[in-house]
């Protein structure tokens, strides 16, 4: 064999691998240490899932992530000054629109008394009902479930114990513990709309109905899906702005950097091969990709413990993946037939079509979990409607939105192939939208741009299976147990190796979470200075013995 | 009303890979400080890659990269941070509806003449005489006609050079249309063809119709450096920002100026639109000036109408009307599955593994009727019974970085049609657009299917952009034009935008000569000049000629499996 061009770099303190949303922050509180990081893409774009294509067209398409959960509370905001990189978000009053069939809507606001109002106009006792139920989970999102976002992960029965010392505690636990089905039930709602619509939004990141031990989602994306924003310009836009504060800070990015191998000498990682042959030498490489690639492909089996093979080895994907179409239209942005029943769903962020009872949301669960492409539902957005950079030069000629359609897909069909169903199944998903915003039909189509869960896997290659949280959340790969006992902490058995990623604690959809923790425990390690506070949230938690005290 | 103090030296307007963002790497590193300001999501909106197919990537508007000559590889050291140049040997074919084909190649001397040869002796003997004058003046044409801001002393010099290149006296060089000047030196059409590619449409956008120019722009086209960036087109914009932002440079994105402020006769700073996500509404201003990547009407429009008519009125009736209607881009992407099979790959194997290949006609009368019938906005006329001139490019062909590793990759066909379509009536339309960019799409499939058999069972996919969709994209693209502004009438050369603005402290880097292309003579142009007026032109590292690195360093870039 010819070796080419090896460079070998040897005088970084932290290499990471992956410049997605959370190699990315990892490095940029790293690199305002004063350390030297070098972030490694192996595509020609950073941002991972943040990504935002426009093919020379006056759209913005955010092809994979759109809805921010965590704009308005993770620290990184205000610690890496990112509005001060281009960024800024948009969080719209009304947020979630289901709308129904007979024309009528649901509609959920940032502002939970007019949500409740919408209830009321099904059901005046589930208002009742959701304004204790949405309480409930502010308190326990808010004073507990956020900030424990923005620290490790502790041991189960550490966690257990912590949990029960206080009232709100143990009320967490209990939620813990219940299934998404049986958490929406205790609050005892009657309206089936009302029912199928939290029962939706309870499951809508890939869990099931009746998931086990993982309840504490169910508060989180009830609560901040009624929080979410946009990012201005687009998704990519918000990595841009971390890449953005990491480079200020002397941060360096390789992109078209692919990782051959993780260095190994004496058990210790010591740097990275790239598949083009060059070297970087560093004291600690952070792995942000999932764990099959770190500990399967990155390094021999006979450099590691066993026990860390095996678990690699166990790593489950997501059963549930999405499919999401993109269109660029001359014309008007969605009129929905239920705005004649309550004006506030033209407006909402998120529509959601086909879901108005539990069973709908048990059918469309179960045509997943049978590889079927069954009865269309999904949730739809109109990001021009809110973001007039969504859709740029409008003073040309003509009125131009930026729509997308997402909706629960399997990875494997039965009997079919993505590559072979994919225009077909776009058709059926605008034909259905059309159904509820029927001026739809009306509007130019000038750019069709599809994503099926096979496209996402190709695209972001550590989403293996469509899989765009890298890996189940089950009760096995969650919290402590992400990726699993010994890497949760960010630190792994092997010494300078160390995980960050959506296949970490807290997981995927840009919670802003595991890069900044990891960040905190690298540094740590590497006596780097530890320029930022401690959030006042989690300060706040553990004062109340909500959070274990370090 | 206080004046803050200014935070920064310079701002630009625009951070587009041919002006803004070159400019602003150059003077930030000469020690300057630079906000640069951009409307759009990401820097260099006209050199963006886009992946259409996971690992498949095209730039749809730049497709080539045509910056291989600027000092800015050795100035500011681009592959340190992260370019790297591919020169294709057979720089650019042609393929003929007939299925005949041809190929000039610099770096390829032997099988240039082969190529030409086939198709007249003479022709092939004459463009090698070409080729091996513009190797001698290569770095000092490059330097007067591109790299250097338009005076007419040096457009006299600029004649003489190319006139010699030509082998014809500069007195009939200067006299002759494009039409004419061809006639008189080659026979065969398809190598004239060739030519007129370069001149009207491609590169350097000369009028073949007007005296001397049409000669120029043929001949000056031959001093560009063509070529490809591994990874993408876009590696140079990774790369100037690199530069840019480690010496501490400031960018803005999502970020639209609505206004240049103007106090005392001076420019001092801009206005930020109140949409913008940056300082919304705010005026920021700067010590030593503005420099406007914007073109010339969108820049008019930041200006007080008042003020530039004070300071000169024909400019600013110029700014005005600035014609930008002659090179409406119309660009189609697909995802194949793998490279087609052109027929014409039987009279020259070149066709297969050029990365970048032009689509001719049947003959220079049809050029003529194109031209016509696209600037009357006859779209029949110029898309023609078998398409227009088309350029085609696969980069994965010579960037295999570029193609899926499942096997697909890009193709893109970028065509000139009219940006206004008229009716039988002559009314002007720009809405039919939204149906006639799928029709037209159709029918270049069809073609394409006779031109390579089988190339419909290729397809996964497609993605098509109009006239208007390109103006839509970036507020600089006014009509869908992406180069600043048509090069005929009194816009060419001397009659281009002044670098310097007749307002104090107000530059231009788009609307004037040269063309804004990735050669990005407009921000190296603007950047030397208002570095000079800063006094920090005079470093120590600023001082690579152009086409000098280019010249030095051919050879290593040719990709390994043409270099033998």
């Amino acid at each position: 064999m010819m070796t080419i061009n090896t460079n070998i770099n040897t005088d970084y303190d932290v290499i990471i691998i992956g410049g997605g949303h959370n190699g990315m922050l990892c490095g940029a509180y790293l690199a305002k240490t004063g350390g030297k990081v070098l972030v490694l893409e192996k595509k020609h774009e950073t941002g991972g899932g943040l990504v935002t294509e426009d093919f020379q067209s006056p759209y913005r398409f955010n092809l994979h992530a759109t809805y921010m959960m965590m704009a308005d509370v993770a620290p990184s905001h205000a610690d890496l000054k990112l509005h001060d990189h281009s960024l800024a978000y948009i969080t719209p009053d009304v947020q979630i629109a289901f709308h129904h069939r007979d024309g009528k809507a649901l509609v959920f606001h940032r502002d939970p008394e007019k949500s409740a109002q919408s209830v009321a106009m099904f059901s005046e006792s589930d208002a009742a009902r959701f304004r204790t139920m949405f309480a409930d989970f502010k308190e326990m999102c808010d004073e507990i479930l956020i900030p424990a976002t923005y620290v490790p992960a502790v041991p189960a029965l550490d966690q257990i114990m912590q949990f029960q010392q206080t009232e709100l505690g143990r009320k967490v636990a209990e939620v813990s513990e219940m299934t998404p089905a049986e958490i929406i039930d205790s609050y005892g709602f009657e309206h089936p709309r009302v029912k199928g619509a939290l029962l939706y939004l309870a499951t809508l990141w890939g869990i099931t109905p009746d998931a086990t031990n993982v309840g504490y989602l169910v508060p989180l994306w009830i609560y901040r899906m009624m929080n979410a924003a946009l990012v201005r310009g687009g998704s990519h836009s918000l990595s841009s702005s971390v890449q953005g504060a990491f480079r200020k800070a002397g941060g360096e990015v390789k992109d078209r950097a692919g990782v051959e191998h993780i260095i190994m000498e004496g058990g210790r990682a010591v740097g990275v091969r790239t598949t083009d042959g060059d070297e970087y030498r560093a004291k600690a490489v952070v792995s942000t990709v999932n764990p099959e690639q770190t500990f399967l492909d990155f390094i021999e089996e006979e450099e590691l413990p066993q026990d860390l093979v095996a678990a690699a080895k166990q790593w489950q994907w997501e059963d549930i993946s999405v499919f999401t179409s993109h269109y660029g239209v001359v014309g008007p942005a969605p009129d929905y037939t239920s705005a004649k029943f309550n004006p506030d769903a033209n407006h909402a962020l998120m529509n959601v079509i086909g879901i108005e009872s539990v069973e709908d949301v048990m059918e469309a669960h179960d045509d997943v979990a049978n590889g079927r492409l069954g009865k269309i539902h999904g949730r739809a957005t109109c990001t021009s409607q809110f973001d007039s950079l969504a859709a740029v030069g409008q003073d040309v000629c003509g009125e131009l939105n930026t729509l997308r359609f997402e909706t629960w897909a399997p990875y494997k069909l039965d009997n079919e192939d993505w590559d072979d169903v994919r225009k077909d199944y776009m058709a059926r998903c605008k034909a259905a939208w059309q159904e509820y915003a029927p001026n739809l039909k009306d509007v130019s189509y000038g750019y069709e741009i599809v994503m099926t869960p096979k496209d996402i896997e190709r695209r972001l290659i550590n989403m293996k299976n469509g899989s765009f949280k890298q890996g189940s959340y089950n009760m096995m790969q969650m919290g402590y147990l992400r990726p699993n006992d010994q890497c949760s902490r960010y630190s792994t058995p092997v010494d300078g190796l160390y995980m960050a990623g959506a296949a970490v604690y807290p997981g995927g959809m840009i919670l802003h979470g595991s890069g900044y923790n990891a960040a905190k425990v690298v540094a740590e390690d590497l006596g780097l200075n530890i320029w930022w506070q401690e959030p006042e949230m989690v300060t706040k938690a553990k004062a109340k013995q909500y959070l274990q005290d370090d | 009303m206080t004046k803050e103090q200014a935070q920064y030296d310079i701002i630009i307007i625009g951070a587009g890979a041919s002006g803004g963002l070159p400019a602003a790497a150059y003077l930030q590193k000469a020690g300057a400080k630079v906000l640069m300001i951009d409307a759009n999501h990401e820097a260099g909106t006209h050199v963006k890659a886009h992946e259409y197919f996971a690992g498949a990537t095209c730039v749809p508007c730049a497709g080539g990269f045509v910056g291989s000559t600027n000092p800015y590889w050795e100035d500011l050291e681009l592959e340190r941070y992260g370019a790297e140049l591919i020169i294709n040997k057979r720089s650019a074919g042609l393929i003929f509806p007939d299925d005949t084909s041809l190929f000039i190649g610099p770096a390829d001397p032997e099988g240039t003449i082969q190529s030409l040869a086939r198709y007249s002796q003479k022709d092939a003997e004459t463009m090698m005489g070409w080729l091996t004058r513009v190797g001698e003046v290569f770095v000092e044409v490059n330097e007067l006609l591109y790299f250097s801001p338009p005076t007419p002393e040096r457009l006299d010099l600029i004649y003489e050079k190319l006139a010699y290149v030509a082998g014809i006296d500069v007195e009939d060089f200067r006299q002759m249309n494009g039409w004419e000047f061809l006639d008189a030196i080659f026979e065969d059409h398809r190598i004239k063809q060739f030519l007129m590619v370069t001149c009207t449409v491609s590169w350097v956008f000369s009028d073949m119709d007007a005296r001397g120019e049409g000669p120029m722009g043929m001949v000056g086209a031959l001093f560009l450096g063509l070529g490809q960036l591994k990874g993408s087109n876009h590696m140079v914009v990774h790369a100037l920002l690199r530069v840019f932002t480690e010496y501490g440079g400031t960018l803005w994105k999502n970020t639209k100026v609505d206004e240049i402020v103007v106090e005392d006769g001076k420019a001092v700073g801009v206005r930020l639109s109140d949409d913008a996500v940056m300082h919304p509404g705010e005026t920021i201003r700067a010590k030593y000036g503005v420099i406007s990547n914007a073109g010339a009407k969108p820049t008019y429009d930041m200006l007080d109408e008042n003020v530039l008519k004070q300071a000169d009125p024909a400019l600013a009736q110029k700014m005005k009307h600035w014609d930008m209607a002659t090179r409406p881009s119309t660009v189609t992407v697909w995802v194949l599955k793998e490279p087609p099979k052109f027929k014409a790959a039987a009279t020259d194997d070149y066709v297969d593994q050029a990365d970048w290949i032009f689509k001719g006609m049947d003959s220079v009368d049809s050029w003529k009727d194109w031209s016509v019938a696209q600037r009357s906005g006859d779209l029949e006329g110029a898309f023609g019974d078998s398409g227009g001139w088309w350029e085609i490019f696969m980069p994965a062909l010579i960037d295999p970085t570029q193609r899926s590793p499942e096997g697909p990759l890009t193709l893109r066909i970028e065509e000139v049609l009219p940006y206004h379509l008229r009716d039988e009536n002559g009314k002007a339309d720009v809405e039919r657009w939204e149906t006639e960019k799928w029709k037209l799409v159709d029918r270049r499939e069809d073609i394409l299917e006779t031109m390579a058999p089988g190339f419909k069972d290729l397809i996964l996919d497609r993605v098509a952009t109009s006239p208007v969709d390109l103006a839509r994209s970036n507020l600089t693209a006014v009509k869908g034009c992406a180069q600043g502004g048509a090069f005929a009438g009194d816009q060419n050369y001397l009659g281009r935008m002044p670098y310097r603005m007749p307002i104090d402290n107000l530059y231009m880097c788009n609307s004037v000569w040269p063309a804004s292309l990735t050669f990005a003579g407009t921000g190296y142009n603007v950047a030397s000049i208002v570095a000079e007026e800063m006094g920090i032109r005079d470093q120590d590292w600023w001082v690579g000629r152009p086409g000098q690195w280019f010249l030095e360093n051919m050879p290593r870039l040719l990709p390994e499996r043409l270099r033998t």
